[in-house]
């Protein structure tokens, strides 16, 4: 039994801990070295990233959410371990041979070190030959290291049987704010759960006190520094969200009050999407666009965890798509139509496609519950379209030129193996082609033309109610729709389904509480997907504003 | 190498893998491994197999027992996706699924084997 969830079942619960904050880069590079670590990270220290942990099986093991990493003498990536002790504490907690990192640079500035494993017992640092000075673990800790050009941290001692642990050290300054320094922090996430989706972002704005005058910091903070959140009890705290500055909305400083507003990283969508001629199997199209949806988001340099990809089925043959020019944003709300995938960010970001994955919540004393229904969808009309590339190839157009010259060329058809002669090519896709000229003379460029052809199946599938129609017109291929894996006239079916009915209730608020999760109101076994939610910790306490639609989505 | 009765019925990702988990997935894997090899259906391998609570799992070991579960998935037609390296609960329950479904179509030549040891490959049914 979690203590939030000891604390919910209470009429009156313990005010929460909360602890939020940015991270804003100093610049400064510093050197790390460590003895008596199990696995040793760069020894150039990186300002921003998240360090997944190990596959350590120490105590009771490691929880399998697909965080962990195996250890590899020779990483990918050489900061993404952190700092795990090679020695297991003992029963009296000793560390027989002391984890030992030392961090150099000219002028060391403000670092900030970070355990995302608590211990009861403490840890020491030591800048240049002073003194060594005795300190707490805790989430975040931020040490003036300025005017000094060695910090040398010491971990002893540590929970028995499991190893210390390090997670990372940030080179700049944390602003961190908690219970003590915190005015007010207001989250609000959200997921579209409409017949035709978009992937609103989620935000987040934390007000706190900073004694300190930081007027003259506030412009040297990098776009895009991270801005984090986590509550709840001791021993208990939420994941950590993660939200990201704009430089749009810079950090506001009046009065000793900081305003810091951030969103989560589907804002990285909105960026062009180039057209992709891609294969599909119809025994293995979920998965296949599954694999499309994450290569998508990687892509956009998005990180996130995701479920395993659906399973699939052999002996279908295979069938071709075109997907035109476009944003990743458009694509994605696309993808999310055609198959049951979800994509919810709201600062811990996660790919899923089956139902299982949502998180399910009775609660009670919620109030104020106001209904809104919105205009039914009774038909939904799918237009079928073939992309097919020809057989050979065709010239697509000849441009004389001169030794050396450059050409950037666009087409409206899309091809394959688009080549050109007596030229050098830079970069090629599917409707175009920059290249540099050879000599003097005929440049030709030629490729495999993809036909495209609107089928004249239409399906129309509608319900017996009132309501509006919605056109999905860029499904392709009338065969991939109807037979195979995808049973896509089945999923159709279930968008028809889906609820107009929507409720808005507020209630005390759960941290852990995400978009797409199930709840259930009192005694009523009706399910609500949430929509969108808002989390606001302010005057001591949380409540939360929250949004359902009726049934699972 | 003894059996021991895989567990595929995890439902949380807050499911923890322990080295009993590792030593129970390594085992059984080793067992078909063996198993296969003794009738000439896969040559000998051999997976680590003994784990302790004080180990950070080495990437070469996981992805060997992993190649050798895909190995055995072909070998024996099972018909279910390959498994991958996360540690998702997912993941893992597929990897002792394909266990369990092996070690199922072996059964009915349980007699052909003893002590984990074929006949000669006779009487083996796949």
């Amino acid at each position: 039994m979690h203590t939030i969830d000891t604390e919910n079942s209470k009429k009156i619960r313990h005010k929460m801990e909360v602890i939020c904050g940015l991270d804003a880069a100093s610049g400064v590079t510093g050197t790390v070295t460590a003895t008596g670590a199990y696995a040793l990270d760069s020894n150039k220290i990186q300002d921003i990233g998240l360090i997944p942990k190990l596959a350590d099986l120490a105590g009771d093991g490691f929880p399998l959410d697909g965080s962990r990493a195996c250890y590899s003498d020779s990483p990918d990536e050489l900061t993404k371990y952190g700092y795990q002790s090679a020695d297991i504490a003992d029963e009296d907690g000793d560390l027989s041979t002391p984890l030992v990192i030392t961090v150099t640079a000219s002028d060391l500035g403000e670092i900030t070190i970070i355990f995302e494993e608590m211990s009861t017992f403490g840890f020491s640092y030591q800048l240049d030959s002073g003194s060594a000075v005795e300190k707490d673990v805790a989430d975040r800790i931020m040490l003036d290291c300025t005017g000094h050009a060695s910090l040398v941290i010491t971990i002893d001692k540590w929970t028995p049987g499991s190893r210390a642990k390090l997670a990372r050290i940030f080179m700049g300054k944390c602003y961190q704010f908690n219970n003590d320094n915190l005015v007010s922090c207001i989250l609000t996430l959200r997921a579209g759960l409409t017949v035709e989706p978009t992937l609103p972002f989620s935000e987040i704005e934390i007000q706190g006190h900073i004694m300190n005058d930081i007027s003259d910091e506030i412009s040297y903070i990098p776009d895009n520094s991270p801005i984090w959140y986590s509550s709840g009890y001791p021993g208990d705290m939420s994941a950590m969200r993660k939200f990201y500055l704009q430089k749009e909305i810079p950090i506001e400083y009046n009065d000793k009050i900081a305003v810091i507003k951030g969103y989560d990283e589907t804002y990285k969508l909105d960026s062009d999407f180039l057209a992709q001629y891609v294969t599909l199997n119809y025994g293995y199209s979920k998965r296949d666009l599954y694999r499309l949806f994450k290569a998508i988001l990687t892509a956009a340099g998005i990180t996130y965890t995701a479920e395993s990809e659906p399973t699939g089925a052999s002996g279908y043959a295979d069938n071709y798509f075109l997907f035109k020019d476009s944003t990743r944003r458009d694509v994605i709300a696309f993808l999310q139509n055609l198959i049951p995938i979800r994509f919810v960010d709201a600062g811990i970001p996660y790919l899923f496609h089956s139902a299982s994955r949502h998180n399910v919540w009775r609660i009670n004393d919620y109030s104020k519950v106001e209904n809104e229904i919105e205009q039914h969808i009774n038909e939904i009309l799918v237009k079928c379209y073939s992309a097919l590339e020809n057989a050979t190839s065709e010239t697509i157009e000849t441009v004389t030129a001169t030794t050396g010259e450059f050409f950037e060329q666009t087409y409206s058809d899309y091809y394959t193996g688009i080549s050109v002669t007596n030229a050098i090519v830079h970069s090629v896709g599917l409707n175009y082609v920059t290249f540099k000229a050879l000599s003097n003379g005929d440049c030709v460029v030629t490729g495999k033309l993809i036909e495209i052809y609107k089928d004249t199946d239409e399906y129309n599938v509608v319900d017996d109610k009132e309501g509006r129609q919605a056109d999905f017109s860029s499904i392709w291929d009338v065969d991939f729709i109807c037979s195979g894996e995808l049973s896509y006239l089945d999923y159709v079916q279930q968008l028809l389904n889906r609820s107009s009915k929507k409720r808005k209730f507020t209630w005390k608020g759960d941290p852990r509480m995400m978009p797409f999760d199930v709840i259930y109101l009192g005694t009523d076994d009706t399910p609500y997907t949430i929509e969108s939610m808002t989390l606001e910790h302010s005057g001591g306490g949380l409540s939360s504003q929250i949004e359902v639609r009726e049934g699972v989505i | 190498m003894a059996w021991i009765t895989p567990v595929t019925g995890r439902k949380s990702d807050r499911i923890k893998m322990t080295h009993d988990d590792m030593n129970r997935i390594s085992g059984n894997c080793q067992y078909l491994l063996n198993a296969l090899s003794a009738v000439g259906l896969l040559g000998d391998a051999e997976v680590k197999t003994s784990w302790i609570n004080d180990e950070i799992i080495y990437l070469p070991d996981w992805q060997k027992i992993v190649r050798k579960t895909n190995s055995i998935k072909t070998q024996l037609e099972i018909s279910t996706d390959s498994v991958a390296i996360d540690f998702s609960y997912e993941n893992i329950n597929q990897i002792e699924t394909i266990h369990a479904l092996a070690k199922a179509v072996m059964t009915p030549a349980a007699d052909s084997f003893y002590s984990g040891e074929g006949y000669s490959g006779e009487g083996v049914i796949f």
